[in-house]
């Protein structure tokens, strides 16, 4: 489901450190209380773990990211996961014809492609333009034109419209759709094969502010005067906001009103105010006598077309409705809602359905939440792909890759058939008990040395206990340097590749405690020794909503693997109330699970901390000693997805 | 001007002996008993059949004119005879009619019926093809499937035992028509899945009256008589004209390889 074993998940350290603290580092764990899943199954030496980072824990999940996801600040020195940094839109372009556009035609035009792109309204795919004019014979050269869908066959003649010039499509589009809208909205609800259109257009409203609201004339009738969806919006923007001009700028005396009219209107906060900080409260009083005041203008309702009243016709919905019913609208003819998202609110049948112009994306450029570094900033151009800045966090932590070791037989395994069968363990299918030997390399990205420090509990926490040894947990990476630098120097680089496999060895090299397996130039290898601890098997009545509460974490944490945002919401404490809809399933559990979801899944928490030597390109509060030369540090836990323990 | 001796059928391993029977307009092949049963085959002259594509099963399979076959086009008749009309294009590695299932391989030629892999249809289902359709790469139509004129079957599509494609249709890549389903005319099947994901839309034939959201206000009336069918008008030709390069390319690149 999630990613395939092994895999590495970085935590960031926001999760402990809500606030930006560089001097700080990552020593303590987040809240034992939250991180905890509240009955461990065999809390075998809890005590222990008290600092102990657990991928287990509902709340941990929610922090942990692949590493590629995460972006480094160089101000703070830390990983900044997605929840660490804010974003700002750099530009707006259409992801189809790629061009730009002004953040204030965004504004005041939408974020919808101006030109020519269109998406189908039937099934989104892009509309392409093409001409009529090979076919229909019009003798010019430049035909109609029509938008057309390659995808399911829609053409914007299934609407009947036809363009005349192939540029400028939106511009047509809007004018076909607003120009005549008055009689084809008469139409949209009068006249959809009803004989209503003529009783629409005899009729006529009286325009003013005292026609009555609707309940005296019945509204069966359509106005002439009634305007399209658009021009309905913009006609009822206006009437409000004149309204709230009105209603609010009429007032100068708010003891002259009748209060419970003032109240329903939006002046009238603004008179209560004023009738608290207006020095001139008494000079009013005395001024104005009380009949001379007029009274305040109460805000109201739209009330005639042109003001953006729109009356549903009575008969309107049972129109729809035998539309609905008839033979040639059926099942496919209804827009579905996905359909009817971005389309007019009456657009109910698939012929109702306008193409739609492609939504805009943006460039965004990140910022650190805490000190306003920029980590990543895009090129302004839209056909660009390059970025300015990207501080991404694998050129800063190390590349962590881990994969089982080749099973030696003269490491003693020998009980089990599998293993002797297989050369290297099935990660899937991990034997329980049975120590395997895991490489983990760590790859330097940063032109400095680094010296790193892995440390692990030595028991997994959570329900499986797993054993685990890092048998050289102190080591050098060396520097990254330039690629044709290596390339230069590397006098044997064969000797690297085969050292490093592991393999080509014949199973002379055995692991030996407090020596690096291997050793590259910036990378580092070093041996794990795992053994996975044995899944008991329970009836799985006991944490019914342990497991709920591990599901929701490990449903986050997937899927963030599909998509990188991760703006999540830390809910899952266990003492809290679990999330909505999931605290009904406690009893429903109870059939004879043999395990929690995925508690045969091992993962290692492993903290890394990092240190090295670096030039002091900035400012830094934190600098020791050295004026050129400033010990950086780091730390952070992370964890590796190994495999998946076998029953 | 060899084209007629250069759309020769071109049964893909050529290790096995061929029979070839010169018509006026059609070759008719019979192929000897081998391993795998080779159909007897009635290809139009002018139609182009790539020399990959392999031809299996006892059941006669016929070509019409102006089809053009890709390579590595598969196409069974062990469930009953296989019938393509004129000037369709038939994509590569698709699959007209199923291959036997891997336990009666052991076919007996003479005896067709028993020979279909599917125990499920121990009769002779007839597959047809009408004239001018399109079937897309990796498309896989069962036995027993009439898919009529001017449909298209696009990539990756499904089109099981039974089921009839109305003409001018449209199966989008992926979908899947049931077991004796029945597509309208004028009818694309689009989305995603099988069944749930799908749906399907009608075109539009005739002229549209714009639609009162649409109100296309600005075009006077008789500049809205276009009729929907212009379209599927514009894309046959279209399909002619890809037709005539595939001619050039599959059948060229035949001929190349003959000499």
């Amino acid at each position: 489901m999630s990613r395939p074993f092994p895999y590495t998940y970085i935590s960031c350290p926001c999760v402990e450190r809500p606030v930006s603290d560089p001097s700080r580092k990552k020593e303590t764990s987040p809240r034992k209380g939250s991180s905890q899943p509240a009955p461990e199954i065999n809390d075998n030496d809890d005590e222990e773990e008290e600092k102990d980072f657990d991928p287990r824990s509902p709340r941990a999940n929610f922090s942990l990211y692949p590493p590629e996801q995460l972006l480094y600040c160089e101000d703070c020195h830390q990983i900044k996961c997605p929840r660490c940094i804010t974003e700002e839109i750099v530009c707006w372009y259409c992801p189809s014809c790629l061009f730009e556009t002004p953040s204030s035609m965004v504004r005041s035009e939408g974020n919808r492609c101006a030109r020519n792109c269109f998406s189908c309204p039937i099934c989104t795919a892009p509309l392409a333009v093409s001409t009529l004019e090979n076919v229909s014979g019009s003798g010019s050269q430049q035909g109609p034109w029509v938008l057309s869908c390659g995808y399911c066959m829609w053409t914007t003649l299934d609407i009947g419209i036809k363009f005349d010039k192939p540029t400028n499509i939106r511009n047509q589009l809007s004018k076909m759709t607003e120009s005549s809208r008055g009689r084809q909205m008469s139409r949209a609800y009068g006249d959809l094969k009803s004989p209503l259109s003529p009783l629409a257009t005899a009729y006529s409203t009286v325009d003013g502010p005292e026609v009555p609201p609707d309940d005296g004339k019945p509204p069966a009738d359509e106005d002439p005067a009634v305007l399209g969806p658009d021009a309905r919006f913009a006609a009822l923007k206006a009437f409000y906001r004149n309204q709230l001009s009105e209603t609010s700028a009429s007032p100068n005396d708010p003891l002259g009103t009748d209060f419970g009219a003032g109240f329903s209107s939006p002046g009238a906060l603004n008179r209560i105010m004023s009738l608290y900080t207006s020095s001139t409260l008494s000079g009013l009083y005395g001024g104005n006598s009380k009949k001379s005041k007029p009274k305040p203008l109460m805000m109201r309702e739209a009330q005639t077309a042109s003001e953006g009243l729109k009356l549903a016709a009575s008969d309107a919905e049972d129109t729809i409705i035998q539309r609905m019913a008839s033979d040639d609208c059926g099942w496919e003819g209804l827009a579905s809602s996905e359909q009817r998202v971005f389309q007019f609110p009456e657009a109910r049948f698939v012929e109702d359905l306008l193409p739609l112009p492609t939504l805009l994306r943006t460039k965004r450029s990140k910022r650190c939440k805490s000190c306003k570094h920029i980590l990543v900033k895009p090129e302004f151009k839209p056909q660009s792909t390059r970025f300015r800045i990207r501080l991404i966090a694998l050129s800063y932590i190390p590349l962590t890759t881990i994969r089982p070791l080749a099973v030696s037989p003269s490491s003693g395994v020998t009980s089990s058939t599998t293993l002797l069968a297989a050369p290297t363990p099935d990660l899937n299918a991990l034997q329980p008990l049975q120590p395997i030997q895991i490489l983990l390399t760590l790859k330097n990205h940063m032109f400095d040395p680094v010296r790193v420090t892995l440390g692990t509990p030595s028991v997994t926490p959570g329900a499986v206990a797993t054993k685990v040894t890092i048998l050289c947990p102190q080591f050098d990476i060396g520097a990254n340097s330039d690629v044709w630098d290596e390339a230069l120097q590397a006098s044997n680089p064969a000797d690297q590749r085969s050292s490093r496999s592991g393999l080509t060895g014949g199973y002379e090299k055995v692991a030996e405690a407090g020596k690096v397996w291997d050793k590259g130039r910036n990378w580092t290898t070093v041996v794990l020794e795992v053994v996975p601890g044995l899944l008991e098997r329970k009836t799985g009545t006991l944490n019914t909503k342990e497991k709920k509460d591990e599901e929701d974490a490990k449903d986050a944490r997937h899927a963030r693997d599909a998509t990188s945002d991760g703006g999540w919401s830390d809910s899952d404490e266990n003492e809290t109330t679990p999330p909505p809809g999931h605290g009904l399933g406690l009893e429903t559990q109870s059939s004879p699970a043999p395990a929690q979801p995925d508690e045969d899944v091992l993962e290692i928490p492993v903290f890394v901390r990092m240190e090295w030597d670096s030039e002091n390109q900035m400012e830094q509060p934190v600098a020791k000693g050295k004026p050129e030369m400033v010990k950086r540090e780091l730390a952070y836990w992370m964890v590796l997805g190994v495999g998946r323990i076998e029953y | 001007m060899d084209k007629p001796s250069s759309q020769h059928l071109k049964p893909p391993s050529s290790a096995i002996h061929h029979h070839h029977h010169h018509h006026h307009h059609q070759q008719r092949v019979s192929s000897s008993s081998s391993a795998t049963p080779r159909p007897p085959l009635t290809v139009h002259a002018s139609a182009t059949v790539a020399d990959t594509v392999v031809f299996q099963g006892t059941h006669p399979i016929s070509i019409g004119a102006g089809t053009v076959i890709h390579p590595r086009a598969k196409l069974y008749s062990y469930d009953g005879p296989l019938s393509i009309g004129e000037g369709c294009i038939i994509g590569e590695k698709s699959s007209i009619g199923a291959s036997p299932t891997p336990t009666s391989t052991t076919t007996t030629p003479t005896t067709p019926t028993t020979t279909s892999g599917s125990s499920e249809a121990p009769s002779i289902v007839k597959t047809r093809i009408s004239n001018a359709v399109t079937i897309a790469p990796l498309a896989i139509v069962f036995p027993g499937a009439y898919i009529h004129s001017a449909a298209i079957v696009e990539s990756s599509a499904t089109i099981h035992r039974g089921a009839s494609v109305g003409s001018h249709s449209k199966i989008c890549g992926g979908c899947h028509v049931p077991p004796n389903g029945n597509i309208p005319d004028w009818t694309v099947v689009w989305g995603v899945g099988s069944n749930s994901g799908q749906r399907r839309r009608k075109r539009t034939t005739g002229k549209i009256v714009p639609s009162a959201v649409v109100a296309a206000g600005s075009v006077t009336p008789q500049q809205q008589g276009v009729e929907g069918r212009l379209i599927e008008d514009a894309r046959l030709v279209v399909l002619q004209r890809e037709r005539e390069t595939l001619v050039h390319m599959i059948g060229g690149s035949a001929t190349a390889r003959r000499r």
